[in-house]
C-alpha cells in the first residue's frame, strides 16, 4: 500500500480520478469542445434575439452568461458519463477500493475545471460582443460557488437519469428546477458587479450559493452511493 | 481451513423475479468454484453481488471474515472481477488503463508490476495501443491483467472463455493454475462443459436461485 493515512489516500484517489478525466478529455475532446460550441451558440443566438442597448446590456449579459454555461453544462454531464459507461469502465471504478463519494467528487471536480475553461473563453467573447466590463477577480468569487453548485447538482441528476430510457429528457427536467437558486445567485451578483457593486454587496447571494453547495455536497455523494449500488 | 469467501443466504429479486434465493457459498484458499446455469439463472448477479456492484436484498458476503457492507474498501481491495464488459477506458492506452486502476488499488512499484503482468499475459508489445484499436481477445487479456494487478486474494470471472482463441484459452488456464497454486481462490461462471485447471475444482449449478452440486 502506498498510503496509510486515510485523508492522504482520499485526496490521492481524487487526484487520480481527475487526472484520468483530463487524459480522456485530451484524447477524445468529448466534453469541452461540444460544451463550448453549444454555449457559444446560445450566446450568439441571444445576441441576435435580444436587442441590447447601452441601458439594457448590463441587465441581459449576466443572464446570457449563466444560461449559456448551464445549458452547456447539461451537455457535458451526459458526455462525461458516456465515457464512463462505454466498456463498463464505471463498474471497474465501483469494483475498486475507492469510496463512492470519492468517485462522485472526482467527477464534480473534473466538471468544475472543464466549466472554468468554458467560462474563461466565454467571458471575453461576451465582453467583445456586448461591450461590457467584468472584473476577473470578482467573477472568480461568484463563479467558484456557482460552478460547484451546477456540477454537484448536475452530476447527481445525470447519474440518476443515466440508466433511464429517456435520459436526455430526464436530466433537464430534474436538473433545471433544482438549480434555480444557483442561477439566481450567479446572475444577481454578476449583474451587481457589472453595475459597479463590490463583493461585500453580494455576500448574501454568494452565501446562498455556498449553502446550496453544502447541501448538495452532503446529499450528492450519499444519493450517488445509493443509486450506483441499486 | 478458513474460507476466503463466504456467501450467506443471499437473496436478490428484480421486480417480481426472484433470481437468487438464500444462496450460500463458501470458497477456500486454492479452490476454484465453477458455476453453471441456464441464461438468466443469476450467475452474473451472484458475481456482481460479491464484487459489490449490486446490493443484495438479504444475506451477507464475507471476505476473510470481513463483512462486505461494513468494510467495503478493505473487502474490495482483496477482490477482482473480470466481467463480460472489460471495465476499461477505450480512449486510453493499455498502459494508461493499467496505471489508472493500479493507482486506485494502491499497487506498489506500479511500473514494474505492469511490465510483469503484461509479459505474463502476452501484452508487452501492446502497452502503447489504445483499447479501442484492440481485438476482443486482446481486450479480454487487458481485463485479466487489470484484475491481476493488485494481486487479489479472490478472482471472479464471468464466462472468461468467451471470445478467447485456443492459445489465449491455454494461457488463461495456465494463469488460473498459477493463481490457485499461490493460494488464491477463484469463482467463475461458464457455459463450457469441459475445463481443465490445475487445482481443486468444485462444480456447482444455480438452480431455482440456489447452488447445487453439478454432476456430469
Amino acid at each position: 500500500m502506498i498510503f496509510f493515512n486515510p485523508l492522504k489516500t482520499y485526496f490521492y484517489h481524487l487526484f487520480v480520478l481527475v487526472r484520468k478525466d483530463f487524459l480522456l478529455e485530451i484524447r477524445s475532446k468529448d466534453v469541452i469542445l461540444p460544451v463550448f460550441i453549444f454555449s457559444l451558440l446560445v450566446v450568439v443566438i441571444f445576441n441576435f434575439a435580444l436587442e441590447s442597448t447601452p441601458n439594457t446590456v448590463n441587465l441581459i449579459v449576466p443572464g446570457i452568461l449563466w444560461v449559456s454555461i448551464m445549458f452547456g453544462a447539461m451537455v457535458g454531464f451526459n458526455r462525461m458519463l458516456l465515457a464512463e459507461t462505454e466498456g463498463g469502465a464505471f463498474h471497474g471504478l465501483l469494483a475498486s477500493p475507492v469510496g463512492r463519494d470519492v468517485i462522485f467528487f472526482g467527477k464534480v471536480l473534473s466538471n468544475v475545471m472543464f466549466l472554468i475553461v468554458i467560462e474563461l473563453i466565454l467571458v471575453p467573447i461576451l465582453i467583445v460582443l456586448f461591450n461590457v466590463t467584468l472584473s476577473p477577480l470578482n467573477m472568480l468569487w461568484i463563479s467558484l460557488p456557482a460552478l460547484f453548485g451546477i456540477s454537484l447538482c448536475g452530476m447527481l441528476f445525470a447519474t440518476i437519469s443515466m440508466n433511464m430510457r429517456a435520459k436526455e429528457v430526464m436530466l433537464p427536467i430534474l436538473f433545471l428546477p433544482v438549480v434555480v437558486p444557483i442561477i439566481l445567485g450567479a446572475v444577481e451578483s454578476t449583474h451587481s458587479i457589472m453595475n459597479g457593486g463590490n463583493l461585500d454587496q453580494n455576500l448574501r447571494w454568494i452565501a446562498l450559493m455556498i449553502v446550496f453547495d453544502v447541501i448538495y455536497g452532503v446529499l450528492g455523494p450519499a444519493s450517488f452511493t445509493m443509486i450506483v449500488e441499486d | 481451513m478458513d474460507a476466503l469467501l463466504e456467501v450467506e443466504n443471499v437473496t436478490k429479486s428484480y421486480g417480481r423475479n426472484r433470481v437468487l434465493h438464500k444462496l450460500c457459498l463458501s470458497v477456500e484458499p486454492g479452490e476454484v468454484v465453477v458455476i453453471r446455469g441456464i441464461n438468466g439463472s443469476g450467475k452474473t448477479t451472484l458475481l456482481s453481488i460479491i464484487a459489490s456492484l449490486v446490493s443484495s436484498d438479504y444475506g451477507m458476503v464475507k471476505i476473510l471474515g470481513q463483512d462486505l457492507r461494513s468494510n467495503p474498501h478493505r473487502v474490495r481491495s482483496d477482490l477482482a472481477f473480470v466481467a463480460h464488459q472489460p471495465f476499461l477506458y477505450s480512449q486510453l492506452t493499455v498502459k494508461e488503463n493499467l496505471e489508472f486502476f493500479g493507482r486506485l488499488n494502491s499497487v506498489d512499484n506500479l511500473d514494474s508490476t505492469i511490465l510483469e503482468k503484461a509479459a505474463l499475459i502476452g501484452l508487452s508489445n501492446r502497452l502503447g495501443s489504445k483499447i479501442a484499436t484492440l481485438s476482443h481477445g486482446y481486450i479480454k487479456r487487458v481485463a485479466i491483467a487489470r484484475a491481476l494487478l493488485h494481486s487479489p486474494k479472490i478472482l471472479l470471472f464471468d464466462e472468461p472463455e468467451s471470445g478467447l482463441d485456443q492459445d489465449s484459452l491455454r494461457l488463461f488456464e495456465k494463469i488460473i493454475g498459477d493463481q490457485l497454486e499461490s493460494g488464491k481462490s477463484i469463482v467463475m461462471t461458464t457455459h463450457a462443459s469441459q475445463i481443465s485447471y490445475r487445482g481443486r475444482v468444485r462444480n456447482q449449478r444455480i438452480s431455482k436461485g440456489m447452488l447445487v452440486d453439478d454432476i456430469f
